[in-house]
């Protein structure tokens, strides 16, 4: 099967969707590059889910459009998902299957299918052949959802909270799978999730959503280049939050608050000093800092 | 080679690779010629992106710390490398700042510190000779 | 396994694989064994008034009382005449069942969910459907052709209706329309299905509704292009659930909210607790199962012009109009089946008061569900009057 020609792997312009009276997607737009991590952030209910479930066309776009690899995932499921490796966020394998039928049933759909790298990934997942599927752990399903969806080494790999209510080491194994796909192949991967120091460790590029669009996008290093956290040190404690022109959100209490920054670091020092606080420490903020930041400063 | 990354202080991930090898290499647990391992291998074990290894390999390639060898991986250069040193003063450097802010904290003066640091020296030194 | 085609038959064959190895073992068990016990009963279920028979065979003169053995008669002598037949439209049911490809979903509680990772594979719409609707059309026919001709019905005889095949075949392809149509609406979708069925089980006394040459292939046809479109617009998500706005639920709503601000008792609590978890919807939901399916009833006799409900019609649909939605309505708001036992265990309620605040709401609301439904009665009536004159 060849591969499209199309530059991006994920192209999304202007989408939105409404549920009800809730728009779920506002305006959104975005690109996910070829051979890239991508990492999708965002609170839940931000519109992530959402987001890939146009990318899978299990949902229509209202408005807008969406291309996966150049085609249209409604208009053309089979060229699409055969292209895809997906593991959702429920992992609702069935459950009276066992593992080396699942594996057996899932290869019939997928031309691509590779059976010895299906048994080596199986060893390697320590996931019992015999065994059925509605007697695994948690931690084992999710292993299972991965292991169907990399045995036929799709050109995509989307995962939908992959590491959500799984132990630090069911955590790794899904890690080491994103950085292997990407890694050995060149081949893409789009994952969500709100586990930021995931993202901050595999991820090329990433977006951040909130409300339903997209309010940061870029690479990382860019990212965490563009903001600073800033302490500063005020002459008298202040009782409620100083107001600083220029920072994303200040924490803190008494003398020393703490803010992050996008960008207008010099902008915060300068009216931080108006108000009679000096800047004691400075660095780069964390991805999380960032986050909660932002989620702070949209809210209001 | 056992490095470790963490995302907690907001410090870029390339930055504490490259900062940890030259640690290591200024405290001789890496010896110039010692490979170290390639990309792929070393992006594995810490599970963080290649090309955040790659970067932070770049890096201390830049800085003359290592050598890439033609097709057969990435080595740790000479120590006689002048860029070396440098990093190695600049590691003791910020060793030094954090503990004369600590000085300052338990309100022990320079002078006294140095005197403190010589002491230190000379009741190590004939145990070395030793 | 190498094609989804196969994939997807081992899939069902799998799934389902002891109830339908039960299911052929029924129809040999009747067909080698049925014949026999009617030989031994003196009973021939190939004669013309079979029915009769069986019935002469319940008035046997002499023995009044009511004994354990004569009541196990009476059940042997009903296996013998409606054995087959129940089984028949049991295991037809069941492979319908079977072709919807629906499963009961934990998570949702809904009990028709179609499998989100079918959609998710890599097959189009219309492979899918027709899959399921071909095999679906196919395993009703061969499963009828077995009952049929391998094992004797002597209900059969009597009610020809059932003997029709296309009614069947129509019948899947309505469940099929309905269930994957209105999966954005279970329990609009539960109250059709049960309509439907309820129209195919009592289609006997419908006669030329079945037999008219219009009413079932135009149901045939709505019901696969509904299976159709329904399919598609669920795979992509573009039929979405809306709330039904119950204007009698806001009414009641506010009605409570004028009462006093605090419970005087946990009893009284834990009575409105059950009064707004499951009985003031219940009485609705049952009120509209008895309603539908003489509305859907009327619907087609209008559409077709095939005239009013006669008078006999209406007074057998009375028992199900009064006394079946009462039943369900008491067998489900008092099981013991509880989604949020966890949270009742922890209020410090005895067990029997807890049973009493049950009882009390199911009790409220079979009341007021007999009232409704004993007031529709004169609507049909009149309208049937109305059809005469």
């Amino acid at each position: 099967m060849n591969s499209s020609n199309a530059p991006h792997a994920v192209e999304v312009t202007c989408l939105s969707r409404k549920f009800g009276s809730k728009l779920a997607l506002n305006q959104l737009s975005l690109q996910v590059r070829r051979g890239r991590v991508f990492g999708l952030v965002g609170a839940n209910g931000a519109g992530k889910t959402t987001l890939i479930k146009h990318l899978l066309g299990r949902l229509k776009a209202e408005s807008g459009s969406v291309r996966v690899f150049g085609f249209d995932p409604v208009a053309e499921p089979v060229g699409v998902l055969s292209r895809i490796g997906y593991l959702s966020e429920n992992r609702d394998l069935p459950g009276w299957m066992r593992v080396d039928e699942l594996l057996r049933y899932t290869a019939a759909f997928y031309p691509n299918w590779d059976p010895a790298y299906a048994e080596e990934l199986r060893r390697q997942f320590n996931l019992d052949s015999g065994a059925k599927i509605k007697t695994l752990s948690r931690g084992e399903n999710a292993k299972a959802g991965l292991l169907i969806a990399l045995a036929y080494r799709p050109e995509m790999l989307l995962l939908d909270e992959p590491s959500s209510g799984l132990d630090p080491v069911v955590r790794r194994d899904i890690l080491e799978a994103i950085i292997r796909t990407v890694a050995d192949e060149g081949r893409t991967v789009l994952f969500s999730s709100h586990l930021l120091e995931e993202v901050e460790r595999v991820a090329d590029d990433l977006a951040m959503m909130f409300n339903g669009q997209v309010v940061l996008a870029g690479q990382v290093d860019e990212v965490k280049e563009n903001h600073r956290r800033l302490v500063f040190r005020f002459d008298s404690p202040q009782s409620s939050a100083p107001k600083v022109p220029g920072v994303l959100s200040i924490t803190g209490g008494g003398q020393e608050w703490t803010a992050i920054c996008n960008g207008k670091r010099d902008e915060a020092v300068a009216a931080a000093a108006r108000a009679g606080g000096r800047v004691v420490e400075e660095g780069p903020p964390s991805l999380d800092e960032i986050f909660v930041a932002w989620a702070g400063a949209k809210s209001k | 080679m056992q490095l470790h990354v963490s995302t907690a202080d907001g410090v870029p991930i390339y930055w504490q690779i490259a900062n940890q090898v030259k640690y290591l290499v200024a405290s001789g647990r890496l010896a110039p010629g010692d490979e170290i391992p390639p990309i792929r291998v070393l992006a594995h074990q810490l599970l963080v992106n290649p090309n955040t290894v790659a970067r932070a390999y770049l890096e201390l390639e830049r800085e003359g710390v290592v050598q890439k060898r033609h097709g057969s991986g990435t080595y740790i250069s000479d120590t006689g490398s002048p860029l070396a040193r440098k990093e190695r003063l600049k590691i003791l450097s910020e060793r030094v700042d954090a503990l004369l802010a600590e000085a300052r904290h338990l309100q022990v003066e320079p002078l006294e510190l140095m005197r403190l640091i010589k002491d230190r020296s000379q009741s190590i030194q004939p145990k070395e000779a030793k | 396994m190498h094609t989804p085609v196969a994939a997807l038959a081992w899939e069902l064959w799998h799934k389902h694989r002891t109830r339908l190895i039960s299911v052929i073992g029924l129809i040999l068990a009747f067909a080698l064994v049925y014949p026999k016990l009617c030989a031994q009963a003196g009973f021939d279920p190939h004669g013309s008034n079979a029915l009769d028979e069986i019935v002469k065979k319940f008035a046997h003169p002499g023995v009044s009382d009511l004994s354990a053995l004569r009541v196990l008669q009476i059940l042997y002598i009903m296996f013998l005449a409606c054995g087959p037949a129940l089984a028949m439209i049991l295991t037809l049911l069941y492979i319908m069942w079977v072709f919807t490809f629906t499963e009961f979903d934990p998570s949702t509680k809904d009990p028709l969910r179609f499998p989100a990772r079918l959609f998710t594979l890599p097959i189009s719409t219309p492979f899918l459907f027709w899959w399921l609707w071909l095999g679906g059309m196919a395993a009703v026919a061969m499963l009828y052709a077995s009952w049929v001709y391998f094992v004797h019905q002597p209900y059969l005889d009597t009610f020809e209706v059932y003997q029709n095949c296309f009614a069947w075949m129509t019948f899947m392809a309505l469940t099929q329309g309905i269930v994957w149509s209105l999966a954005a609406w279970p329990i609009t979708r539960m109250l059709l299905l049960m309509a439907v069925l309820f129209g195919l089980l009592f289609s006997p006394a419908q006669r030329d509704i079945i037999e008219s040459p219009f009413v079932l292939p135009s149901l045939f046809v709505l019901g696969l292009v509904l299976a159709r479109v329904g399919l598609e617009k669920m795979r992509h998500g573009q039929w979405q659930p809306w709330i039904w706005k119950w204007p009698f639920a806001s009414m009641s709503a506010r009605a409570e909210l004028r009462g006093p601000k605090e419970f005087a008792s946990p009893a009284q609590a834990q009575l409105w607790f059950e009064w707004r978890r499951s009985a003031r919807g219940l009485c609705f939901i049952a009120g509209g199962l008895a309603l539908i399916p003489v509305a859907l009833h009327l619907l087609v006799r209008l559409t077709f012009g095939l005239g009013p409900i006669s008078y006999d019609t209406l007074f057998g649909f009375a028992g199900y109009l009064v006394a079946i939605p009462i039943f369900l309505h008491f067998c489900v708001a008092a099981s013991p089946a509880r989604t949020d036992a966890s949270f009742l265990m922890l209020r410090p309620l005895t067990n029997g008061q807890m049973m009493m605040a049950m009882l009390k709401a199911t009790a409220i609301t079979t009341i007021f569900l007999g009232w409704s439904c004993f007031c529709r009665w004169p609507p049909c009536h009149c309208w049937e009057i109305s059809a005469r004159w």
